[in-house]
């Protein structure tokens, strides 16, 4: 077997992907729709994208824990400082806010992930952009039509909240109803 | 590493099925999704000191096949490099009836966990191989010709072969009663949730449709009976997952609001104590992803699973079970609570 070092990938970077597509967009709000391989880099290039424009981020979690999230964005270079992060996965007995997060345990349910979205938006009179992450881990306990009703509203919101900002998705052949159904509320559908 | 104590290919069959049909619709790059896999076989593989790594890929590559030989996944397996083109000859390779499925159905996907193991070594290599030609014989020697090209992200030429085999000689269920040594079970068991764990929780949405081909696998294939009755067709499958050892015993109890399941001798405890220890919370046990998969499939959504061990080998789970139909969302009302201080 021989070894073979130059790579053959030139794919473009998730943030060029990212930036092309939304260059001509003012305060866009986005439908990212992840590869699963690149699920990683496409994270870290939204949030590069969104924090280059808007100095403050929410960044709602549905995946990973906020502790482990913001090691994992440190690493990469992210500041996060300027993010404020809803965990909604986080096993914790009661609703716990702190200056750069809020935990609502890894059981709730749409209604109450909204509010606290609205909550922590509030929280910041400054630009900021939202990130949801992400519709798919909303599609284990949910069916399509709730989750594509829910996104539905918080995009009307970002608007309302003159905030840009993303919802993700991986692409898991599980979630085409909520991209038909949700993409013509989005400025743009990425796929990264 | 005894094959008595290990777990049938009744288990691991429709469980590699199903990972395939999974990552079916990514088309090439479900082989990416794959292959890392492959890359959490290794790392269970080297930490439970089943094989050893090597600097020289040829010789790691030998040390998986090695085991996978040793835990009955294959007879022996012949590998002659001329330049860049590669033969391997494989005898009695177990993935052949998978295969078979899958290409009926024109899935190319590899899930030979021996396979998607070594493609993981030659990818961080930066090689990769475009598949040429396949043989089968009658007996079951399955030849691969394939050209090994730079790379590091599979395409079209690397999954499928210019000139693929004619399976249609190739038995398909007759390995079901056979078994499998449980290192190379529990490696697979280990790989399926170590390789998706970087996507956080949606990760289990993945994992949740595995059950869905196995479900596939054993109505097709096994014409295994699940009534729409959750608690029958649980008890069903519990049966049937008994049979094929991957547990002595697994006893149900599915109520409207919660699954509670315990097992005797699981042969996945070992997989899942080291999952835990490691907060993966991820499942990648056969049959609860069927179970969970099942479950969806009657308007049930289960929620996240609660571990007990009893002892070494014996574990109960519960889960939570809510009514889809139940979870309304209400867009109005919900609107109006966002305006609210």
């Amino acid at each position: 077997m021989s070894s073979h070092n130059s790579k053959i990938d030139s794919q473009p970077d998730a943030l060029t992907v990212i930036s092309d597509s939304l260059e001509s967009l003012e305060k866009p709000v986005v439908l990212a729709l992840i590869d699963p391989i690149r699920y990683q880099e496409a994270v870290i290039g939204l949030l590069r994208y969104f924090m280059g424009k808007v100095p403050r981020g929410i960044y709602v979690s549905l995946n990973k824990p906020y502790a482990v999230l913001a090691k994992t964005f440190e690493k990469s270079g992210i500041s996060v400082d300027s993010l404020f992060f809803v965990d909604a996965i986080t096993n914790v007995p009661a609703l716990q806010e702190e200056a750069d997060h809020s935990c609502l345990g890894s059981t709730v349910d749409l209604s109450s992930l909204c509010i606290a979205t609205s909550k922590a938006v509030n929280r910041f009179a400054e630009d900021k952009f939202l990130v949801l992450d992400s519709l798919s881990t909303l599609l284990i306990y949910n069916e399509s039509k709730a989750v594509a009703k829910f996104a539905h509203l918080l995009t009307e919101k970002m608007r309302r909240w003159n905030t840009s900002g993303s919802l993700l998705t991986v692409e898991m052949n599980a979630e085409k109803d909520v991209v038909s159904q949700l993409a013509p509320f989005c400025d743009k559908v990425v796929r990264i | 590493m005894s094959k008595e104590s290990g777990v049938r290919f009744g288990v691991l069959d429709p469980t590699l099925y199903g990972a395939a049909r999974v990552f079916d619709y990514l088309g090439a790059r479900g082989q990416d999704m794959l292959d890392k896999v492959g890359e959490g076989i290794i790392e269970y593989g080297l930490t439970e000191g089943y094989f050893e790594q090597s600097s020289n890929p040829h010789e790691f590559v030998g040390n998986i096949v090695k085991f996978f030989a040793q835990n009955g996944y294959v007879n022996n397996v012949k590998i002659d490099q001329t330049g860049e083109t590669m033969n391997i000859t494989m005898w009695n390779w177990r993935f052949l009836p998978i295969m078979k499925k899958l290409r009926s159905r024109n899935s190319y996907l590899l899930t030979c966990p021996m396979c998607i193991a070594n493609n993981a070594i030659t990818k961080s290599a930066g090689v990769m191989g475009e598949r040429i030609s396949e043989q089968v014989t009658p007996d079951g020697m399955y030849t691969m010709t394939i050209k090994m090209v730079p790379g590091i992200r599979n395409t079209r030429q690397t999954v499928i072969p210019l000139k693929p085999a004619d399976l249609s000689n190739t038995p398909l269920a007759s390995q079901m009663n056979e078994s499998l040594g449980l290192p190379a079970f529990e490696a697979v068991a280990y790989g399926l949730a170590r390789a998706f764990d970087y996507l956080g929780a949606q990760a289990q949405l993945l994992l949740d449709k595995v059950g869905a081909g196995v479900i596939e696998f054993l109505q097709e294939e096994l014409q295994i009976s699940l009534p729409n009755e959750p608690s029958k067709a649980v008890e069903n499958l519990a049966l049937f997952f008994t049979k094929n050892q991957l547990a002595d015993e697994i006893r149900s109890q599915i109520s409207p609001s919660e699954a509670k399941i315990s097992f005797t001798n699981y042969r996945y405890a070992r997989v899942l104590r080291r999952l835990l220890s490691e907060g993966i919370t991820l499942v990648s046990c056969p049959f609860t992803l069927t179970v969970r998969t099942l479950l969806r499939q009657r308007n049930l959504a289960a929620g996240d699973v609660k571990w007990k061990f009893v002892g070494e080998r014996d574990v109960s789970l519960t889960m939570p079970i809510v009514r889809i139909a139940d979870q309304q969302f209400d867009e109005e009302k919900v609107a109006s609570l966002m305006e609210s201080p």
